[in-house]
């Protein structure tokens, strides 16, 4: 057993913080849940953030210009340079993924496969309004049982 | 705010979701599904992978198991969410900023993995102590590379109802006029005088025992630890993210032969019906 639960949340930064969520919502089927005043700290440099829930995921973002420049133009799969954020769907699903992704005109990089002794099968890679690297797979593990993640209110 | 460093212990997995967001509804909109993994940059493989692996406590599952070209580790946790660290060298730390991730521990990995950074020299420090709610716990903490982290858990005690001192005598009822809204530090609650009674309203916020204030501009009590607000009877607002987990606690009042409030700050009144007032007090 590992120490940790899961991942519960990320904090990006986007310069258009609605583009960045109608990118999430049209593409992902993301759902708005609000906006974080951050009253309790603005004293200590807190700023109003929206947060986002993607499947079981929040992202808080944050409406500021500091911070890496994400990636290259063209740049569709994101390597090391900096973080990429995977999203599973069945493998069932992922061909109409793939055509979803399509019809909203996101260019994207694959499928490609993964070795077969890993946990991943298959996976496509692109990114959002903000630069922000995304990959959406299949995985190979899932009809494993794993703990719940805890899930945020839409 | 923290009335202790560390959560009450508990296997239990916490029940809120991240950013103390609660847990009830699935957003069934979503095109994907489930989160799967968060691929980072590292410079040296060897370090952050011993890093993850031994200071925050994930599963190492093995190298090179994904189609990354790069060297690379997978790393599990329970829900069997990973952690990909992939290598190079010539990676630039990214500038101090608001980009983060927050990894979700039960009370008792937690207290762990404080130990566990104390033992390692760590420095523990979170950059919003003393403006959690109680039993909301997070440590900051770097990796080698500098990607900024949160280990975060929310202990039993965020919701449990917190104790009272006894009975507090709030004075005349006819100190009051219909509309006022009195705080009381002792017993930590509202008095508030409606045209139909007073109601004795518990300051302690619902969600996770955040202690909310009047704003009389808006005619709400406000929870500053995650926004949660509250009609002038306790009630939650009615719109969706109100994160309120049911109404402001209501403790009992009788009045004096004399005419005086007095709140039972020790218990909590099932009826939320306000006190009507005794013949003749105006
Ligand atoms: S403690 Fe979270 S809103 Fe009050």
């Amino acid at each position: 057993m590992a120490e940790v639960e899961s991942i519960s949340h990320s904090g990006l930064r986007a310069d258009d913080v609605r583009q960045v969520e109608e990118f999430w919502q049209s593409v992902l089927g993301a759902a708005h849940m609000h906006v974080s005043s951050g009253n309790a700290y603005l004293g200590h440099g807190g700023t109003p953030h929206p947060c986002a829930l993607l499947g079981d995921y929040l992202f808080v973002v944050f409406p500021e210009l500091k911070g890496a420049t994400l990636s290259a133009d063209g740049q569709l799969r994101g390597g090391p340079e900096s973080y990429r954020h995977a999203f599973s769907v069945p493998r069932a699903r992922f061909e109409a993924f793939l055509a979803h992704l399509k019809e909203e005109h996101v260019p994207f990089e694959g499928p490609v496969e993964h070795p077969h002794r890993g946990p991943l099968g298959e996976s496509v890679y692109f990114k959002d309004s903000a630069g922000h690297f995304f990959e959406v797979c299949w995985r190979r593990d899932e009809d494993v049982e794993y703990s719940a993640v805890m899930v945020g209110e839409a | 705010m923290h009335p202790q460093a560390l959560p009450n212990e508990s296997d239990e997995r916490p029940g809120l979701a991240g950013h103390a967001s609660r847990t009830e509804a699935f957003d069934t909109r979503a095109r994907v599904q489930r989160f799967s993994h968060l691929l980072v940059g590292v410079t040296n493989l060897d370090r952050s992978e011993a890093w993850y692996r031994d200071v925050v406590g994930l599963d190492l599952l093995g190298r090179d198991l994904t189609a990354e070209p790069r060297a690379h580790s997978v790393l599990r946790m329970n829900t069997g969410q990973l952690v990909i660290l992939a290598e190079n060298p010539s990676f630039d730390p990214i500038p101090r900023c608001q980009i983060h991730h927050a990894f979700m521990l039960t009370p008792n990995q937690y207290r762990r993995a404080a130990e566990r950074l104390r033992q390692l020299g760590h420095e523990i420090g979170d950059t919003h102590d003393g403006h959690r709610a109680v039993g909301e716990y997070s440590i900051d903490v770097a990796d080698p590379d500098g990607h900024r982290y949160q280990l975060q858990t929310y202990g039993p005690e965020a919701f449990q109802v917190m104790p009272g001192e006894g009975v507090v005598d709030c004075g005349p009822a006819e100190r009051y006029a219909v509309g006022d809204v009195r705080a009381f530090k002792t017993g930590n609650f509202f008095l508030v005088r409606h045209k139909d009674g007073f109601l004795a309203i518990s300051k302690w916020c619902t969600h996770m025992n955040g202690m909310t204030v009047y704003q009389p501009h808006y005619w709400q009590f406000w929870c500053p630890f995650h926004d949660a607000t509250y009609d002038r009877r306790g009630m939650p607002q009615p719109y969706p993210g109100n994160r309120a987990g049911g109404p402001l606690r209501v403790h009992p009042i009788v009045f004096s032969d004399d005419g005086r409030v007095l709140v039972n700050t020790d218990e909590i009144a099932e009826d939320r019906t306000p006190m009507a007032l005794a013949a003749g007090v105006r």
